[in-house]
């Protein structure tokens, strides 16, 4: 099969870009040097003239090139006209079928569809011009061939999973959220970092500015010293005024741009998030390849009763964050209901709650705390300032090292395993035991002397679950439990 | 005293990680590791003399030789720990997984079930050539942190391991 026939555009439009980007030196010359080429004007424009036609021809030639087909076990892509290319991926290696739409392609009426194939060098593929019904059809049909590979019945430890596997035919939706959602969580996102970006844009932009004025002020530059200073405090109460406004208003316009409309839904066991408004995104992406489930929250946040979702998918590469999907709020009263679709508990019952030993409390405090201020002490020993830093210093990490130590902790059951961190912010890490990937016990000697030890439980996707000095027995077992429920299961990972 | 005493799966019936007799590492490995720590001492000590050489005018004579006392002292050090450590060191396969051990001052244990292993492979350096020595691999979905790398193994015992793995891989 061909893609729609719009590809033309893309593919020119991408062809374009692509010459721009390397040739953009050759057309800023020409630009700026207007005049001096405008004996050889004709030939000029006749040039660009032909580039345009070979990146037209060479548009066509890629789109006709192009066909995606179902193969028996892969779904295959041939591309190319110079260089014929093959790309196979066999169903099973599929990870998620994701789809995007930016403004260009929402004015020809086509997505783009991605498929990742994670735990191999395979580059992800692309199919960039489907019409919206070809693009469904196609992950519908994707997500059936996928099914079919795993009609061997799988041992079901809850019978009301099978149950809902067969009624849930229809999509259900979990989650909506609307611009006034979008508003609170944009004021609830982190401005410092937008802060930074803008910072980073702006000083670049001031010291441009000072070069041009700087002739200008040495003329006047005891009245403009005299006048600065007195200026000078108002000045910095406004600046900080205003890039708090504009931060915020950078964060709320990009969360809105981004997850405009969200919708999470549910369909059997595949699970659908769409968003944007500029770019809309869909990722499919089924149970079985959802390694990690977390959410977190910070004071704002919870002052305003959401929660920010993550799912960590498996990643062929450790680095490769983007494998991560974010929901950026969720009220918390909608918790449950997610909670339950997705593990079929409204909220994780403990059997086992497991909490760290005071010696973690020390440890932080020691190596944070303590040692800095120590070092800092050789050489600043004398001056009054260090005791004054120093023990606000020793004060503001004990009392986050407590905290820390309060609220760090694992909870099991013998399905689950959910740790809970943080010291003013909260995060929440939540997956099934039996999809861990490998497992770490550590203990160095000063804990041995404790009695106390460390896991560490490695997923794929890199993320990893830290059990930290916890007791020798208990570290045992865990370990011995975790690897059980792996070596035991034979429920699909990935 | 374990927190699992009312758990519903009865903890004390599972194959336990405690008290497992390990394979040791082949003994010439112990001059591999030698040799890599002589080899990063060196470049370190030498680091310190050619700065000292160069701006022997600025730096006192004293830090020189304080500096190169610590780095001989650590040398020492690292040296008896990794000595006394290597009887640590050892490798075992389970009915259903992989797992390696090291480390005195700092004890790891990294276990790796046979349904996670995606590949392994076998690699042998040149100085590891020299003492007929080799190791293995094993690779997970997990990243390079929780991927598994057995060394000292005899070149026979990495084919070995490495074809018992793969055979496993395949059935699991």
């Amino acid at each position: 099969m061909r893609q729609s026939i719009q590809g033309v555009v893309l593919f020119f439009l991408n062809a374009v870009r692509t010459f721009i980007k390397a040739f953009w030196p050759l057309i800023l010359v020409y630009v700026i040097n207007n005049e001096k080429l405008e004996p050889i004007k004709l030939y000029v424009f006749l040039g660009f003239g032909l580039i345009a036609v070979l990146l037209a021809i060479h548009a066509f030639l890629t789109y006709r090139n192009f066909y995606y087909q179902f193969a028996e076990n892969e779904f295959v892509i041939t591309k190319g006209y110079l260089k014929k290319v093959r790309i196979a991926i066999p169903y099973e290696r599929i990870q998620s079928i994701n789809t995007k739409q930016n403004l260009i392609q929402q004015v020809l009426k086509v997505q783009t569809m991605e498929l990742d194939t994670a735990g191999s060098s395979q580059k992800e593929v692309q199919i960039i011009a489907l019409s919206a019904e070809n693009a469904s059809m196609l992950v519908e049909q994707l997500n059936q061939y996928k099914s079919t590979l795993n009609t061997e019945p799988l041992p079901v430890d809850n019978p009301d999973e099978m149950v809902q596997e067969k009624v849930q035919e229809f999509e259900k939706v979990i989650l909506k959220l609307d611009v006034g959602d979008l508003i609170k969580i944009g004021i609830s996102e982190n401005h410092l970092k937008s802060a930074i970006i803008l910072l980073a844009l702006i000083s670049g932009f001031i010291s441009q500015i000072q070069d041009i004025f700087s002739g200008f002020m040495n003329n006047y530059e005891e009245d403009v010293e005299n006048y600065m200073v007195e200026a000078g405090v108002i000045m910095v109460a406004y600046i900080i005024f205003f890039f708090l406004i504009i931060a915020i208003l950078y964060s709320m316009i990009r969360v809105i741009l981004m997850y405009f409309n969200l919708s999470f839904s549910k369909n059997g066991t595949l699970f659908r998030l769409k968003a944007g408004l500029l770019n809309k995104k869909q990722w499919t992406l089924p149970y079985t390849k959802i390694q990690v489930f977390l959410w977190n929250t910070n004071p704002v946040r919870k002052l305003l009763d959401f929660v920010t979702l993550q799912f960590v998918m498996a990643a062929s590469n450790q680095n490769d964050k983007k494998q991560n999907i974010l929901i950026p709020g969720v009220p918390a009263k909608k918790m449950e209901l997610v909670m339950e679709e997705l593990f079929l508990v409204t909220h994780m019952e403990p059997i086992v709650t497991l909490r760290p030993h005071r010696v973690y409390f020390v440890r932080f405090f020691m190596i944070l705390g303590l040692l800095p201020v120590m070092i800092a002490a050789v050489f600043a020993y004398s001056e009054w300032i260090f005791w004054a830093i120093g023990s606000g210093w020793l004060l503001l990490i004990g009392v986050t090292s407590l905290l820390k130590l309060k609220r760090r902790s694992i909870r099991i059951n013998e399905r689950l395993i959910q740790s809970e961190s943080g010291a003013v912010g909260e995060e929440y890490v939540l997956m099934e035991q039996y999809k861990v990937q490998s497992v770490k016990f550590i203990q160095t000697f000063l804990q041995r002397r404790r009695k106390v030890a460390s896991l560490v439980l490695y997923t794929a996707g890199g993320f990893t679950i830290h059990v930290p000095y916890v007791s020798t027995r208990d570290a045992w077992d865990l370990y011995n439990l975790i690897l059980f429920q792996v070596e035991s299961s034979h429920k699909d990972w990935m | 005293m374990s927190s699992f005493e009312n758990f519903p799966i009865d903890l004390g019936t599972l194959p336990s990680g405690e008290h497992l007799e390990f394979h040791p590492l082949q003994p010439a490995y112990k001059w591999i590791l030698v040799i890599n720590t002589l080899f990063f001492f060196i470049l370190l000590i030498g680091g310190t003399v050619l700065a000292y050489v160069l701006n022997s005018e600025e730096i006192p004579s004293w830090i020189f030789y304080l500096t190169l006392a610590v780095w001989l002292i650590a040398l020492a050090f690292r040296s008896v720990l990794m000595l006394i450590a290597f009887n640590k060191r050892g490798w075992l396969i389970r009915t259903h997984d992989v797992i390696y051990q090291k480390g005195i001052l700092r004890y790891t244990m990294v276990t790796v079930p046979f349904t996670r292993i995606q590949h392994s492979e076998i690699r042998q350096s040149a100085v590891a050539r020299m003492f007929g020595l080799a190791k293995v691999r094993i690779f997970t979905a997990g990243g390079m942190s929780s991927d598994l790398t057995i060394p000292g193994l005899s070149y026979e015992q990495a084919l070995q391991l490495k074809d018992y793995l793969s055979n496993v891989i395949g059935r699991e």
